[in-house]
């Protein structure tokens, strides 16, 4: 090991503090990027120990590993940038933040909470990259070794119940195109859990289709009816342009699905009594990104592929005291 | 220092062997959230306590430390306990955790090594008063040390600055039976002033109807003492709690509270419980997302 030398975070931070790539205002660039849980990250029974992460405004990412070494209790502080991935590299790598940064090992410290300080000593050991494949998984590699699976892990299996989507969002969508299309809407929209078997009936399109179709749901998957609740005119565009909502009549509905690392897609269903008819949709598939209180719908088209653009809907969960649906007869709209 | 006898258990047996099962317990309706992720205080021997927030408030994290001048970390968890409104206005706390701590002593020889269960020894345990969404009093025994949330401001991070457009979802109710609800687009315009704080003129984006129907009905919700104006603002302290206030109220205070304030990094919390309550989340909207056209607009 090298000579311990000391360090204090406020100096390690400062060192390190670059700005986030910064997508918002771009008319074909996504404004939201699905991001990655801070706190704590783990292996289900493995000796890898707590990995705590926290992530700044400006995309600074520090926090400590807590773990063994040669079986007594070690930690190590981080702190880097962390990388968000392009828009192309989370729809077809999966990919959609990576963090890389040394690893300085805790040696000692202060000899009590309250005693005079005394600056922790450090030593490097190594480096590890943190590769995040969604707002829950990660895969973990130090110094270029085995990877090894991570999950957030108080956001869900196997500590905790899946997080249930149902209920009520507000949503905010926008549309941009390459060559000038633009849409934007705010509303109101409920997600109702789907309760009918998981059998699935995926329905060729009838024309040729340029576009790879949203696959079905996995098993376990949890599934939701998009329904719009207000206002009309919002949920009218978001109807006409975005995604079916039950706005007005139609022979099918929106199924929003989520496997068990918070990711899935938004697909085109009718229930049947053996389970749901699947069609794809008309463009793009809506990739869907979900956390705690968010969850983003997102198709996006690069030059190559036609008119370059972007279409995407964040909802955020309303407060628990939100709106019973009133609202949207007692307001006038524009 | 007295030990209790070392005991094997894995995290996640912990977390089934100590907690109780998932609680379904009544909602606060505004609940403050403090920020996931790291706590510190600078210039100490306390070293970082970090933690993790499930859905339904159970808070687990490890705090890493010294004692003696050697590395030692803990594991804790615990229910976030979320004050009320009214409790929070009395003492400032807005949520509380308490937790045994867990002494990690022995474990596996590496990362990668054959899985051996680590062990734990319990002989203390803490407190965590949250005063803010990133504002803290750690107490464990007689001990009191004041945490910051170290990545969401200073010292070590930029101050956080709320300008820019956000949806504003409200709802404003009273004992009469009023009964207010909105979404609406608001834009926070930094203000100078000498106090070092940060303020914001609030205005109302669109659309106009709504806009008027909720400048009137937050209005109702924020006193006035002494010459307002119609406008609102809103100030945040250090700790990023603040209020939300008249503009040109010669701050003579009020009999009643002003709305009280909580940011986080794209969400603001603006909440009242009075014979007329007021719970408003405003949330962010990347810098240039809108604007190029009108609302339903489309085909």
């Amino acid at each position: 090991m090298k000579p311990a030398r000391h360090l204090l975070s406020a100096i390690l931070l400062s060192a390190a503090i670059t700005s986030a790539p910064c997508q918002a205002g771009d008319a074909i660039e996504p404004a939201w990027a699905p991001t990655p849980s801070t706190g704590g990250w783990y292996q289900p029974n493995s000796a890898f120990g707590n990995l705590n992460l926290d992530i700044a405004d400006n995309g600074i990412a520090a926090g400590t590993w807590s773990t063994f070494e040669a079986g007594r209790p070690v930690w190590y502080y981080f702190q880097g940038t962390l990388q968000p991935a392009s828009a192309l590299q989370v729809r077809d790598d999966g990919v959609i933040a990576t963090l890389e940064t040394p690893l300085h090992a805790v040696l000692t410290g202060g000899a009590c909470l309250t005693c005079a300080y005394l600056a922790p000593t450090w030593t490097p050991h190594g480096t590890m990259r943190v590769t995040f494949t969604s707002s829950r998984t990660a895969r973990f590699s130090l110094n270029g070794g085995t990877p090894i699976p991570l999950v957030a892990w108080l956001q869900g299996a196997p500590l905790r119940a899946p997080r249930d989507y149902a209920g009520d969002w507000l949503a905010i969508a926008r549309q941009d195109a390459a060559n000038g299309g633009h849409y934007e809407t705010v509303t109101h929209l409920r997600l109702d859990t789907l309760a009918g078997q998981e059998a699935y009936d995926v329905v060729p399109p009838a024309m040729p289709y340029v576009d790879p179709p949203p696959p079905a749901p996995p098993g376990g998957a949890r599934r939701y009816r998009v329904n719009c609740i207000g206002p009309r005119a919002a949920c009218l565009t978001l109807d006409n342009v975005f995604l079916r909502t039950n706005i007005v009549p139609a022979w099918s509905f929106t199924m929003l699905w989520l496997d068990a690392s918070e990711r899935g897609f938004t697909i085109d269903a009718v229930e049947s009594a053996s389970g749901y008819a699947l069609y794809p949709p008309v463009g793009l598939p809506h990739h869907v990104h979900a956390g705690h209180d968010r969850i983003l719908i997102r198709a996006f088209r690069v030059p190559d592929e036609g008119v370059a653009g972007v279409r995407e809907i964040q909802l955020v969960r309303f407060p628990a005291e939100g709106f019973d649906g009133r609202a949207w007869q007692a307001l006038t709209e524009e | 220092m007295p030990r209790t006898p070392g005991f094997v258990l894995a995290i996640g047996m912990m977390i089934a062997a100590v907690m109780p099962p998932l609680a379904v317990r009544a909602q606060d309706p505004s609940p403050i959230r403090p920020a996931a992720g790291g706590w510190y205080q600078q210039g100490s021997n306390f070293g970082n306590l970090n933690f993790d927030i499930g859905d339904d408030g159970l808070v687990a994290g490890t705090w890493s430390t010294y004692r003696e001048g050697r590395v030692v970390w803990y594991y804790f968890q615990a229910p976030l306990t979320p004050r009320s409104v009214p409790d929070a206005e009395a003492d400032g706390i807005v949520a509380i955790v308490e937790a045994p701590l867990y002494e990690a002593t022995t474990g596996s020889a590496c990362p990668t090594c054959p899985y051996v269960p680590p062990q734990w020894a319990s002989d203390r345990s803490m407190r965590l008063e949250f005063t803010s969404t990133r504002v803290a009093t750690f107490i464990s025994g007689t001990t009191r040390i004041p945490l910051v949330a170290w990545m969401q401001g200073p010292p070590l991070m930029p101050q956080r600055d709320y300008a820019g457009d956000w949806v504003a979802a409200t709802r404003v109710t009273s004992e009469t039976g009023f009964d207010h609800q909105s979404v609406v687009t608001v834009r926070l315009q930094a203000l100078v002033n000498g106090l070092g704080r940060r303020e914001y003129a609030i205005s109302c984006v669109r659309p106009a109807q709504a806009c008027t129907q909720w400048l009137a009905a937050v209005g109702d919700t924020v006193p006035c003492i002494h010459f307002c104006a119609a406008e609102l603002y809103l100030w945040f302290d250090a700790d990023e709690s603040g209020r939300m206030q008249r503009v040109y109220d010669m701050g003579l205070g009020s009999v009643e509270p002003y709305p009280a304030a909580y940011g986080s990094q794209d969400r603001i919390l603006v909440r009242r419980t009075s014979a007329t309550s007021l719970a408003m989340s405003l949330i962010r909207l990347p810098d240039g997302l809108f604007g190029i056209a009108t609302p339903e607009d489309a085909p």
